[in-house]
């Protein structure tokens, strides 16, 4: 399944456990990306994480799961409000 | 095409930015004290182009400064890319194009920089004003000089070579009697080596001494101490090896089973005369200051007893500890006089502190008596319905070494405080009469707001909005307009066409 930059403010397909099982590139394979499979944790065990204001992947499972706030902004709300069109109208990035 | 989506954070208050931003006189509550007239200046990163690799260490972020300068009760913001080789040929090249952190062995090999650090640095990590000119660092490579005024960058400087170390650290110590600049390179003469390069700069920023030492391991000498008789530096945990870096991993790894050494070197002698004292094994990425007491010398540190950065790996492969990520403030006592190697360590307070300590630098290198520092303070109101549930640092503090005296600041139920800084509210102003400052991240309403708080009574004096949130920072420094040539006007002087009639 592509991830779209909607998707993402919807918050439909994406959050900590469901990030662990998302490809690093469209097209690309988690090994491609680590070439060091002996020494480096694989895609498969990775967590968002955040430590000291600063988000990471967590492969030990130690870390402190990074979920973001909801804020007052409402992004989520604002995005699922809106038809397909209307967010391609209004925000031509995609 | 640029794609955050697979990133660690791409969306919430940590997504990336990716702006330079200007904001003339900027939304202000409460009152700003009239005496303040300089710059908080602000140097941290976040990645430009998405990095190679998701395991890469977030200090591989792209160099990023802001700058809130105030005068007259007003305040005018300004926030810059460091434009370092590295991030101009990322741009050109419209995708990062570099390796992992510190590892050139991970790059392309057009990019692998290892002979010339300054090629492949990010200038990340804090800000130092010396000799009135401004830099940004980051301990690999030789320091990058920004305007103060536009915050545009105007390269690397190495002292008209006379400083010949590879690498710079982040934490200089400017000696408030001499006004001499210390400064040091650790891995001096390339990746992963034993040197140590000590340099002092004078008050005009010339290069007047340099002391070559040897490391007992190569480790991370992020911070020192300086007394008015020695530099001393730690050695601790982290390590590092050529064969590791050609096996494409991270710079660093946490081997519990090091020592901590300590090294002084007397500034009045050199290299060949450093004194190494053996400890259990510990993280002092941080100190707070040093003095001499007769023939003994004290050093303070938030010190925590294991590996307090989750993205480093430990080399048993255990899982990182937050439990031994804590830091609490700590004691060092040297017996200068012995003929031993070992010293004294006393925990002052159990108290669990952010270890980004600062005092008044009025008393760098000599005795001195409070401590600030920022806190999770649980007795306090958290807001996770709208802050998200990641527990927030929300309190400043300053804990008095004389008395163990603590007086807390609380930013708000939503808001994540950064690096506090201590100012003086004048130069004979007695130790701790000022202000801090620091900016604090909003989580709710996602932008950050800068806190002036009068550092005595804790009490907040004037509250800065930004109408965004801003790239977090690792370091903060404040700039009086007589340690740097800031300019009064409020933006750059227009040059377009005038009607006159």
């Amino acid at each position: 399944m592509t991830l779209t930059r909607r998707d993402l403010l919807k918050g439909a397909t994406v959050g900590v456990t469901a990030s662990a099982t998302l490809p690093l590139l469209p097209g690309t394979s988690s090994a491609a990306m680590l070439p060091d499979q002996t020494s480096h944790a694989t895609a498969d065990c990775r967590q968002r994480a955040l430590h000291q204001q600063t988000p990471y992947f967590d492969y030990s499972g130690g870390g402190e799961l990074y979920v973001a706030p909801t804020g007052t902004t409402r992004t989520a709300d604002y995005a699922a409000s809106l038809t397909d069109e209307e967010f391609l109208r209004r925000h031509w990035f995609r | 095409m640029v794609d955050f989506t697979q990133g660690p954070a791409p969306k919430g208050y940590f997504s990336p930015l990716r702006f330079e931003a200007d904001i003339y006189d900027c939304e202000v509550e409460g009152s700003i004290p009239k005496e303040l007239n300089g710059a908080f200046i602000r140097v941290g990163g976040e990645y430009f182009y998405p990095p190679s690799r998701p395991d890469d260490s977030p200090f591989s972020t792209d160099g990023f400064i802001s700058s809130f300068r105030i005068r007259d009760g007003l305040v005018d913001f300004k926030a810059r890319w460091i434009k370092t080789p590295r991030f101009l040929k990322n741009l050109n090249a419209r995708k990062q194009v570099f390796g992992v952190y510190r590892n050139p062995f991970t790059a392309d090999p057009s990019n692998d920089y290892a002979d010339k650090p300054f090629l492949g640095t990010v200038a990340n990590t804090a800000p130092i004003a010396h000799h009135g000119k401004l830099y940004a660092l980051k301990e690999d490579a030789h320091p990058f000089e920004i305007d103060p005024n536009t915050l545009e960058t105007l390269g690397p400087w190495n002292f008209d070579g006379k400083y010949t170390a590879q690498t710079f650290s982040a934490h200089p110590k400017v000696d408030p009697v001499s006004g001499e600049m210390i400064c040091y390179g650790y891995e001096a003469t390339g990746l992963c080596t034993d040197d140590l390069w000590i340099y002092t700069v004078s008050p005009q920023g010339k290069v007047t001494r340099e002391y070559k030492v040897k490391v007992p391991y190569v480790s991370t000498l992020h911070d020192m101490v300086l007394t008015q008789k020695y530099m001393i530096f730690p050695v601790y945990g982290y390590v590092t090896s050529m064969e590791r870096l050609r096996a494409g991993q991270l710079h660093w790894a946490f081997d519990k089973n090091m020592p901590t050494y300590w090294g002084f070197v007397p500034r009045d002698g050199d290299g060949s005369d450093v004194r190494w004292f053996k400890g259990p094994a510990s993280v002092v990425m941080h100190t707070i200051n040093a003095f001499d007491d007769g023939n003994k010398v004290i050093v303070d540190a938030p010190i925590s007893d294991g590996n307090p950065f989750p993205f480093f790996p430990q080399v048993d492969g255990s899982p990182w500890s937050p439990q031994l990520a804590r830091h609490t403030i700590r004691r060092l006592v040297f017996d200068m006089a012995s003929t031993g190697d070992t010293y004294q360590e006393t925990i002052l307070d159990p108290t669990d502190v952010v270890d980004l300590a600062r005092i008044d630098d009025r008393y760098i290198s000599l005795p001195y008596k409070y401590v600030y520092s920022s806190m999770a303070d649980a007795s306090q109101p958290y807001d996770a319905a709208r802050a998200g549930p990641n527990r927030a640092v929300n309190s400043y503090f300053r804990y008095d070494l004389s008395n163990g005296e603590w007086r807390k600041y609380f930013a708000g139920d939503v808001h994540n405080l950064q690096e506090v800084t201590f100012i003086p509210r004048s130069a004979t102003a007695p130790e701790g009469d000022g202000w801090l400052i620091g900016t604090a991240s909003n989580y709710a309403d996602m932008r950050t707001e800068l806190v002036i708080v009068d550092a005595i009574e804790m009490k907040e004096l004037a509250r800065v909005f930004l109408p965004f949130r801003m790239t977090p920072q690792v370091h903060a420094r404040w700039y009086n307009n007589t340690e740097l040539p800031f300019s009064d006007e409020v933006m750059p002087p227009y040059r377009g066409r005038v009607q006159e009639s």
